[in-house]
């Protein structure tokens, strides 16, 4: 499985209105591992995250998902491979029902509709909304809601799942049920967020960021803490 | 609504579009046949149990529309049609009856298509029987906007209460910029659920849903109605109640 990992080579990325947002950020992060992005709102935590997808693309140097260097062409190729949950999940379900929000990527993969069926069951009963199929999203509350956007990502089967501040607006019980939807998932999982708990409990790694670079690389506890030092 | 059992998808938008084809081919100086034509969105609303009231209701929204269409036509087309007791009607007046009754009967059918399949299993409907998939999926996306647009419209008037203090009148100029910002909201919104569709590996077109089941209740539900609305169609109803029946009796 060592093809599944995804590798940054002095990847800087600017956004159409100047702002730059990644600036020669190299690094490398291996199969299995579990991996926070920490760091300040515009700190270039979600453009990481979204370079990982092939939904930005760098303005300059290489990110490779395996052995695939992620491009326009391949970016349909690493979609399959590296799952991504959004901060907004209202951003993720648009369907009429919570079943065809999760059936969604499984659809667009043209898989069999009985194999879309036992995806969506396996991945609903993983978050705990198999009961909650046929409902519209919009009846969900929020926790809920961000279930139902992770099931939507699990449902494709990724090796590697990433997400953008996952436990941003959730009540302390939603938080420990996505702990424990994540704590379960045994591939890969990064994930940017400003929760220093979650991070503790889910992630040996954390990468710090700052104005697009990055200042730390290491345990937890210890970007926790150089971090903590810098903005206080 | 999700509809009865018997108003699947695809028979309601087969029957829907039999019935649009008969209101518009009916000549535009027989509005007594559009007449006959009403029993199916009276009848089809109080089956599946929406109401005909409710559809009826609904369906005088466009009624402005429509009387703007037929309006000219009194004066334009003034030829006289048939006397109603020593009191002249004109063709022109005819026409303009037979454009309102087409417009209200047809939207009504929309209506009821809607109310009973629903925006996506519509648009699923359509793909399955044949419709361009660039069509279905560019009008799938629009009624997604139209109700993106409606969400952020909705937080922006809950803002603008919070901090209104009670003010409920705004210039033109200021009207222009909530217009200009729910624009600029709505589409940052649109991008966001763009990129979280791409994520998920949509590349141009949706994917079909499970496919429809025909039950034995659609196959009737369908076959019924397109007799029915045949016969409504092309028997001369008036003509027979006034000729054929008494021959009978």
């Amino acid at each position: 499985m060592s093809h599944h990992y995804i590798k940054f080579s002095n990847v800087s990325y600017t956004y159409p209105d100047a702002t730059k947002a990644l600036d020669d950020v190299s690094l490398m992060i291996s199969h299995g591992e579990r991996v926070a992005l920490l760091g300040l709102n515009g700190s270039g935590k979600s453009t990481l995250l979204l370079q990982m997808n092939g939904l930005l693309l760098p303005s300059s140097g290489e990110v490779n998902v395996g052995d695939v260097p992620v491009t326009e062409k391949t970016a349909s190729i690493v979609r399959r491979t590296v799952g991504m949950v959004f901060q907004n999940p209202d951003d993720m379900l648009f369907m009429p029902t919570v079943y065809d929000d999760v059936a969604f990527g499984p659809r667009n993969m043209q898989l069999p509709e009985n194999e879309v069926a036992r995806r969506v069951e396996n991945s609903l009963s993983a978050v705990g909304l198999e009961n909650q199929a046929g409902k519209a999203s919009f009846q969900l509350s929020g926790g809920q809601r961000r279930c139902a956007a992770v099931a939507s990502v699990l449902s494709m089967e990724p090796d590697i799942l990433v997400l953008d501040e996952p436990s941003a607006n959730l009540d302390p019980l939603a938080r420990r049920n996505l702990l424990r939807i994540l704590s379960s998932f045994t591939h890969t999982i990064v994930l940017a967020t400003h929760d220093f708990e979650l991070a503790k409990k889910l992630c040996p790694r954390s990468i710090l960021l700052e104005e697009g670079k990055v200042i730390a690389d290491g345990e937890t506890e210890k970007v926790i803490e150089i971090f903590e030092n810098k903005i206080l | 609504m999700t509809g009865t059992p018997y108003t699947a998808a695809p028979s309601m938008l087969l029957v829907t579009l039999v019935y649009l084809i008969a209101v518009l081919s009916v000549p535009i100086q027989q509005p007594a046949t559009l007449i006959w034509l009403a029993a199916y969105p009276v009848v089809a609303s109080e089956i599946t149990g929406i109401g005909f009231g409710r559809v009826f209701l609904r369906s005088l929204l466009i009624l402005p529309l429509i009387i703007f269409i037929g309006i000219f036509n009194p004066f334009l087309d003034k030829e006289t049609a048939f006397f109603m007791g020593n009191i002249p009607v004109s063709k022109g007046w005819v026409s303009f009856i037979s454009i309102i009754l087409r417009g209200l009967l047809s939207f009504q059918a929309v209506i009821l298509l809607v109310s009973n399949t629903g925006f996506i299993n519509l648009f699923n409907s359509m793909r399955r029987i044949g419709f361009p998939k660039v069509l279905t999926t560019q009008l799938l996306l629009t009624y997604r906007y139209i109700t993106l647009v409606a969400e952020e419209a909705i937080i922006m008037k809950r803002a603008r209460i919070a901090r209104g203090y009670g003010r409920s009148r705004y210039s033109l100029k200021d009207w222009g910029r909530f217009v200009g910002l729910l624009l600029i909201r709505s589409s940052n919104r649109a991008a966001s659920v763009h990129r979280a569709m791409k994520a998920r590996g949509f590349s141009g077109t949706l994917p079909l849903g499970s496919p429809m089941r025909w039950t034995a209740s659609a196959w009737i539900w369908l076959t019924a109605w397109i007799v029915i609305i045949l016969i409504l169609r092309f028997i001369d109803f008036p003509y027979f109640v006034s000729h054929l029946l008494p021959l009978n009796i």
